[in-house]
């Protein structure tokens, strides 16, 4: 599978952020009238509403929705002591669409009756059909306050069912924002992770563990975050990689980032998971899709590399900010549709999950939070004529 | 295998890459564990909390691992492997005789439940996808254990057909190994297209199995390799049965009952798969039907070998680190590297001078009470090394003190030196060693014994505690220092090691805030029980324990149901017992009745400053260990010993 020849889905993308990410929906709302659905998850998070905050406070015409994924992480998760600040963002949400639009809900069962978790099922089959996106222009599917086990399966079906229905001229764009702070994200703990990882449904999961194909080499790609350690211990258990190329944030704001990540999982690493120096790759801190480039470059040069193997399976497992995960989830869909035709690639997203996140520091001392704003399907990625 | 500064940091079996490195680093003494014929009949469930060893266990019985045991059976360290694995039959001089068959049951299984299919249709696709897994391991264990490829030779495997009624569906026999193997493929791949489709599309073509059909197959000896069955009998391992729901586990045991099949099956699951009904009852299934249940960190406890194993099992380690070092990195053996003494100049002066000062409060004390003159006289005339005299005078400060509590109305004559002989036991000693190393801060948990006794019977904590000493060594060796580590620096670090691990706890495990709240409180409990000057539960208190009554109370739906606060500590002993932090045995007899005795992990017990030998417990309602996770543990003035 020659790198030259794949389509390479989001080679070229549209991202922008700060001020660029003001700049662009004020132009763009002010093209024509836009009808938007927001999907995003009610969280603690205080970035919960920053994008929608910006985008709304441009105006413009159009109708703004709001679809709000609830979920329930249990009675005894620790996020249960930030009900105050859950229930403050919701009033703030409530205030944003108060005129503009209206606020849905939908709720994730989080658990089967036997307590083995089912977040990422549930999400993705609360959304079976692409109609109920067709009344809209645009839909923003902000992950600020969604666990990772919730964005990815839905960003996955979304993507799923917006390429089934690219047919259909009333298809709307997709686009990803994200409150995005390094300092932030260093202050939310996972706490009680859970005992075993798992892979997340939508992608490769079953396939990727079935005995038929368990002698082809597994490539695990795990994108490192700072306090990830039992995570990554943990995924490492469900993967048994035979190779692991960890991927490190650099270029990053911090310089030392990337150094600081290896001295912090150096005996891991090294020692425990036996990863050669040579396999780090490195992507941009803030530029998901440089991380899809990485991601995908590499599952493609083992590939064919593997081919007298049989090829690879591949595994990205997410342990880094939610901004650079996109990237991982990206390459994880492409890869993984790529099964359907010509050479076919096990793709897994190995996940751990927690039952809930403590702060560090629970008020933040300043707001240094930036919005991100991916443009995934739509418009800027129609073929030109 | 790649160059390996650690070797104690290979933690996992999956994780060692060849069959050659995983025996040479296989500890052979968990094998005495096993019942006997374990590998005949009934199934055996082998159950461990996280990092118990049962993986490795099984591993050992797969059939490359066996034929690089075979090849290697003359040379040391695989001679004593060898012996036991052909005591337990699963291998002769001729060749492998119990050929088997190992599963994962964490990989796909417990996601069939999610497609929303009615609970009879799940267990037909689990049964399905269950004889597709086994009749693939067994084509592929078959080629193994006649050194032929897998799937190349396929060819040269033959299927019978089945002498009795059901077919299996859709497999014609008999047939050749690569039309078993397509079948196989065919419907593993029908079942994870299914679980992995975001889009589901309710048709779901695989009709299901209502029975394991490759058992019959393993039974009736129909699969052969060049028309001869590959060995005497097969056996089945399943990994990770904890992983599937209580369903499907119930499913399994339920078909296994049913089936009564000829070929063994082994089960490995770690104690969180029982539900908390299973891990306060013992998860017994004991009986004519069900099989045994070996509990390794039971096992353990109950034969007294963990010691020598994991000493072993230390020492295979570091000899391949000095196998793949050289000079001032090569450290050949651990137990060289730990300072196992305290009986060197080093200590001389604190030895001496705590001695002068326990000799200096015994004679103030028979200064008022003449009746302990003569167990006085006969301690003067013990000699032993420094240590020894010091323990020694505080044991007799112990015993003193135990005798003036109870003798306030007897009359005051002297004592004899027998008596003090006939009431100096070794818990009296254990406790004074305890004592003296707390008060004058002496270190204590070090040696190569105490590090296996840190380990709790779980193996993989005593590797990781073993992995930091090896690691301080390396260290040394590296900076041209001895690598052979003191007694404080032993104790030092094996206290960091407590302090990271219990630290992790809340993100370690559900309810690990809850845990770490109870386990303070337990633990100060028993460190205020142990340091009564009179030692009365010597060595020491190590462990709670509540009544059978109390204990049936956190297994009551409806009891828990009206009392949060209990359902609340039910759950977090449940999460406790799962990981390791407490060690429950039930049914423990002692005059005021029969309890459940809950003894802390020992690397608690070192944060505590308790002895880490077993046997000292206190038993209190359940009520007030409920009102210890509420509230904490308040202690009691007075009765501690000052240190």
């Amino acid at each position: 599978m020659s790198q030259d020849a794949m389509p390479w889905r989001w080679r070229d993308y549209f991202l922008r952020n700060g001020d660029d990410f003001t700049r662009f929906w004020e132009e763009f709302l002010s093209e024509k009238k836009r009808d938007m659905l927001f999907v995003l998850g009610h969280g603690f998070d205080t970035r919960m509403c920053d994008c929608a905050n910006v985008i709304l406070g441009i105006g413009k015409e159009g109708t703004r929705d709001a679809l709000v994924i609830e979920y329930d992480e249990g009675p005894q998760s620790p996020s249960q002591q930030y009900q105050t600040q859950r229930a403050a963002n919701g009033t703030q949400l409530k205030l944003l669409f108060n005129g503009r639009g209206k606020i849905g809900t939908r709720k994730i069962q989080m658990f089967s009756p036997d307590r083995r978790r089912i977040g990422d099922r549930s999400i993705a089959n609360g959304f079976m059909n692409i109609d109920e996106f067709l009344s809209y222009t645009d839909v923003v599917v902000d992950i600020s306050a969604l666990p990772r086990g919730l964005y990815f399966p839905l960003l996955a079906k979304m993507l799923l069912l917006f390429d089934q229905g690219q047919h259909d001229r009333r298809h709307p764009n997709l686009h990803v924002v994200v409150s995005h702070s390094t300092e932030r994200d260093d202050q939310v703990v996972d706490e009680g992770v859970d005992e075993a990882a798992t892979f997340l449904y939508g992608f490769s999961a079953a396939s990727f563990e079935s005995e038929a194909t368990r002698d082809q080499p597994r490539i695990w790609i795990p994108l490192l975050g700072k306090n990830q350690r039992l995570q990554i211990e943990r995924v490492y258990e469900l993967v048994q990689p035979d190779e692991i190329c960890p991927l490190l944030p650099s270029p990053a704001s911090n310089p030392r980032n990337a150094d600081d990540l290896v001295l912090e999982y150096r005996e891991l690493l090294f020692d425990r998971l036996r990863v050669e120096p040579q396999n780090f790759i490195y992507a941009d801190e803030t530029n998901p899709f440089e991380v899809y480039r990485q991601i995908m470059r590499s599952v493609l040069h083992y590939q064919q590399a593997l081919r007298p193997l049989g090829g690879c399976k591949a595994v990205v497992s997410a342990m880094s900010s939610k901004l650079l995960s996109l990237g991982a989830l990206l390459a994880a869909y492409e890869l993984w549709q790529w099964r359907h035709g010509g050479d076919r690639i096990d793709v897994g997203v190995g996940h751990v999950d927690a039952q809930g996140y403590s702060l560090s520091c629970p008020v933040p001392a300043a707001t240094t939070s930036e919005c991100y704003m991916a443009w995934l399907y739509g418009e800027c990625y129609a073929p030109s004529k | 295998m790649r160059d390996m500064r650690n070797p104690f940091r290979l933690q996992s079996a999956e994780s060692i890459e060849t069959d050659a490195d995983f025996l040479r680093l296989f500890g052979p003494a968990v094998l005495d564990l096993l019942p006997d014929g374990a590998t005949r009949g009934k199934p055996l469930f082998i159950r461990s909390a996280p990092g118990g060893g049962k993986t490795s266990l099984l591993r050992l019985f797969t059939p490359s691992v066996l034929q690089t045991l075979l090849s290697l059976r003359t040379s040391d360290p695989f001679r004593e492997i060898f012996a036991k694995a052909r005591s337990l039959e699963v291998v002769d001089d001729t060749g492998i005789q119990v050929l088997a068959i190992m599963l994962t049951l964490r990989r796909t299984f417990p996601a069939l439940s999610d497609l929303g299919l009615p609970d009879v249709r799940v267990n037909r696709l689990f049964l399905a996808l269950l004889d597709a897994r086994i009749v693939m391991g067994a084509l592929r264990s078959a080629l193994v254990a006649k050194q032929l490829h897998y799937p190349e030779d396929l060819s040269h495997i033959t299927i019978d057909a089945l002498p009795d009624d059901p077919p299996i569906p859709d497999l014609d026999l008999p047939c050749d190994g690569s039309h078993a193997r397509a079948w196989a493929e065919h419907l593993e791949r029908a079942v994870c297209d299914a679980i992995d489709s975001l889009v589901p599309s309710g048709n779901f073509a695989v009709p299901g199995h209502d029975c394991l059909h490759s058992l019959r197959l393993l039974d009736a000896g129909a699969i052969k390799v060049g028309g001869v069955s590959p060995a005497l009998r097969w056996l089945v391992l399943m990994d990770d049965v904890h992983k599937l729901t209580a369903l499907q586990r119930q499913t399994l045991r339920a078909t296994l009952l049913e089936q009564r099949s000829a070929t063994s099956t082994w089960i490995a699951e770690r104690l969180e798969a029982l539900s908390r009904e299973e891990l306060l009852a013992n998860g017994a299934l004991e009986g004519r039907d069900y099989g045994e249940v070996v509990n390794l960190e039971d096992a353990w406890e109950k034969t007294k070998r963990f010691e020598k194993a994991v000493t072993g099992i230390a020492e295979r380690r570091a000899r391949m680190a000095s196998d793949v070092a050289a000079g001032a990195w090569a450290i050949g053996s651990f137990e060289a590297s730990l300072k196992s003494s305290l009986d060197s100049a080093e200590f001389e002066k604190t030895l001496s001078s705590a001695l002068e000062t326990v000799q200096g409060r015994v004679i103030q004390l028979v200064a008022t009470h003449q009746k302990y003159r003569e167990w006085v006289r006969a301690r003067t005339e013990f000699d032993g090394t420094p240590r020894e005299k010091l323990v020694a005078w505080r044991a007799l400060e112990i015993l003193i003190e135990r005798d003036r509590r109870k003798s306030q109305m007897t009359f005051d004559f002297d004592l004899p030196p027998e008596t003090l002989e006939a009431r100096e036991d070794s818990s009296v000693r254990a406790a004074a060693d305890l004592f003296v190393a707390a008060e004058f801060e002496i270190p204590y948990y070090f040696g190569t014994a105490h590090v296996a006794n840190l380990g709790s019977f779980n193996i993989e904590q005593y590797l990781k505690l073993a992995g930091d000493l090896f690691e301080e060594s390396l260290g040394a060796a590296l900076l041209r220092r001895s690598p052979v580590l003191s007694p404080q620096r032993q104790e030092k670090l094996l206290l960091d090691a407590f302090e990271s691990r219990i630290a992790e706890l809340p993100r370690r495990a559900a309810n690990g805030r809850d845990v770490l709240r109870f386990i303070e409180a337990v633990g100060q409990f028993c460190h205020q029980e142990t340091y009564r000057p009179n030692a009365p539960y010597s060595p020491g208190v190590t462990g709670i324990a509540i009544s059978m009554a109390d204990r049936d109370n956190l297994l009551d739906k409806k009891f828990l149901g009206k009392n949060p606060a209990y359902s609340r500590f039910a759950e977090m002993l449940g999460t406790s017992l799962a990981h390791n932090v407490f060690q429950a045995t039930l049914d423990y007899n002692v005059k005021r009745g029969r309890y459940m005795v809950l003894y802390l992990n020992r690397l608690v017990c070192m944060k505590y400053r308790l002895p880490l030998q077993y046997g000292g417990f206190r038993e209190k309602p359940l009520r007030d260990f409920v009102g210890w996770l509420e509230r904490g543990y308040t202690s009691k003035r007075g009765e501690e010993l000052p240190l």
